[in-house]
């Protein structure tokens, strides 16, 4: 339902200033023409909405998930981009040269102002690259910090040619109504940029934390454990996460998110299990207690606090067991009564976080390169492996939470959606979305 | 309907959203160039 309300904002948005040149602009030109504007407009609004789809605004990502707004920023980033591309190569009318008593709306004629279309011509260069090297990303060789400050001042910067085309160039555009609404839908789309990245980190400043332990709990994975420093702490449910800045600047780029793995049962105090990875993950084992973190959070809807049905499968790849360290965590402490069923899929035995504790829950551990004494399941979690387990009336009436790599989630989900579990009762997280 | 899309992964529902959006952009697009 939350989802379908934010498809119809989207469209709302992204569909005004088109709706509203219609009413306010002059009379129509040629077909081509009119697309060609139209064009040019969709594409416009859709990247400025583009910046909100990309924001932490948990009034729009909770509920659905981050990982889905993500991906569809991801794919109307797209869309956007073949409208830009397309938009210029449609015009079909004759140079203006001048303002023309006779046209004073401009049917007949295009703007021959240079700077007017230097600034869409400069805007229609950059924004090709900006989103081949959002795509490429994980190909190229650069880091996930200069990457974000890259993504972010490139489509601020986009976005600042295109308000100076479109108001300039634009014969819809250049209408004093539209260049208000050009204006402040440019304002809202740079201030959701400044949001994120002025006012939260103010926000983070004044609740600061402090590393208190950091241990090695398998040979790539660490528990990264903060004390709040002055203040109570985060408020969170248990399966949620959070974007960690370990020793920097709440002013910096240098922050990744991580699932919260404590329960906020245990207490102020927050934990994450971090898997070391290029990033500044690479150097964990560096970090000495003491040093300064802050935090910006809670994100996800990975929760089962308010869930009503019987039992809970926590079902997780990797270090996706974070969430479920904390879940399963929490209703131990809050003498939860539903029935829990852990499945925990890794490649090898030493890659296995909380094992002894773990343990004591209904745990099936996975894994898909077992030692000769392995005494668990053994390859990957798979729809005969979830068959021995759940009972059609489990899947059925049973909450099912999801974290891991994107092929396992894919291959659970579907399974789970043909066993005859509603998709509301799936809730995942995917690593990837950013 | 939404008993059906109950039935979709999440992927698809994404796509679906995506195609749906598409769709109802071009077709505004389309009226918007023919008033």
């Amino acid at each position: 339902m939350k989802a379908f309300v934010l498809v119809t904002a989207y469209l709302g948005v992204v569909l005004f200033p088109l709706g509203l040149s219609w009413a306010v602009g002059g009379p129509p030109r040629s077909l081509q023409n009119e697309i060609a504007s139209g064009l040019g407009m969709l594409a416009f609004a859709m990247i400025l909405v583009e910046f909100v789809l990309s924001g932490r605004f948990k009034s729009i990502s909770n509920g659905i998930g981050m990982d889905v707004t993500m991906r569809f920023h991801q794919l109307m980033a797209r869309t956007a981009l073949g409208f830009a591309m397309v938009h210029p190569l449609l015009y079909t009318a004759a140079p203006a040269g001048g303002e023309r008593p006779w046209d004073p709306t401009r049917q007949l004629v295009l703007t021959t102002d240079f700077t007017a279309l230097a600034s869409g011509i400069a805007a229609y260069l950059l924004l090709p690259c900006l989103v081949l090297l959002a795509i490429a990303r994980t190909r190229l060789d650069y880091s996930y910090e200069l990457w974000r400050a890259l993504h972010g001042f490139g489509a601020l910067i986009i976005a600042g040619l295109l308000l100076h085309h479109t108001i300039h160039a634009g014969r819809y555009g250049s209408l004093p109504a539209m260049t208000w609404v050009w204006a402040g839908m440019t304002v809202i789309a740079g201030g959701s940029l400044l949001y994120v990245y002025l006012v939260e980190p103010l926000l983070e400043a004044w609740r600061p934390w402090e590393v208190t332990e950091i241990v090695r709990l398998t040979p790539k994975q660490w528990r990264v454990t903060l004390t709040p420093t002055g203040h109570a702490g985060l408020t969170y449910d248990a399966g949620q996460f959070a974007w960690l800045n370990i020793g920097h600047s709440p002013f910096t780029f240098k922050e990744n998110p991580f699932s919260i793995s404590s329960a906020p049962a245990d207490g102020p105090n927050v934990s994450f299990v971090v898997k070391e990875l290029g990033d500044f993950s690479g150097s964990l084992g560096q970090l000495k207690s003491g040093i300064h973190a802050y935090l910006d959070g809670p994100y996800g809807n990975l929760t089962v606090a308010d869930r009503s049905e019987p039992g809970v499968a926590l079902i997780a790849g990797g270090v996706g067991i974070a969430p479920m360290l904390g879940i399963l965590r929490q209703m131990e402490l809050t003498d939860d009564v539903r029935q829990t069923r852990l499945v925990y899929g890794n490649r090898s035995e030493t890659q296995i976080v909380e094992r002894d504790w773990l343990a004591s829950f209904d745990t099936t551990f996975v894994l898909s390169n077992p030692p000769e004494n392995w005494d668990g399941a053994v390859g990957m979690i798979d729809n005969a492996l979830l068959d021995r387990l759940f009972t059609r009336k489990d899947y059925e009436n049973w909450l099912f939470v999801l974290c891991g790599p994107g092929p396992m989630l894919e291959g659970v989900e579907a399974h789970l959606l043909a066993r005859g579990t509603p998709a509301s009762q799936i809730l995942s997280e995917r690593f990837n979305y950013d | 309907m939404i008993e059906l899309l109950k039935r979709w992964p999440e992927q698809s529902r994404i796509r679906l959203a995506f195609w749906s959006v598409n769709g109802a952009l071009l077709l505004t697009l389309l009226a918007f160039a023919l008033r």
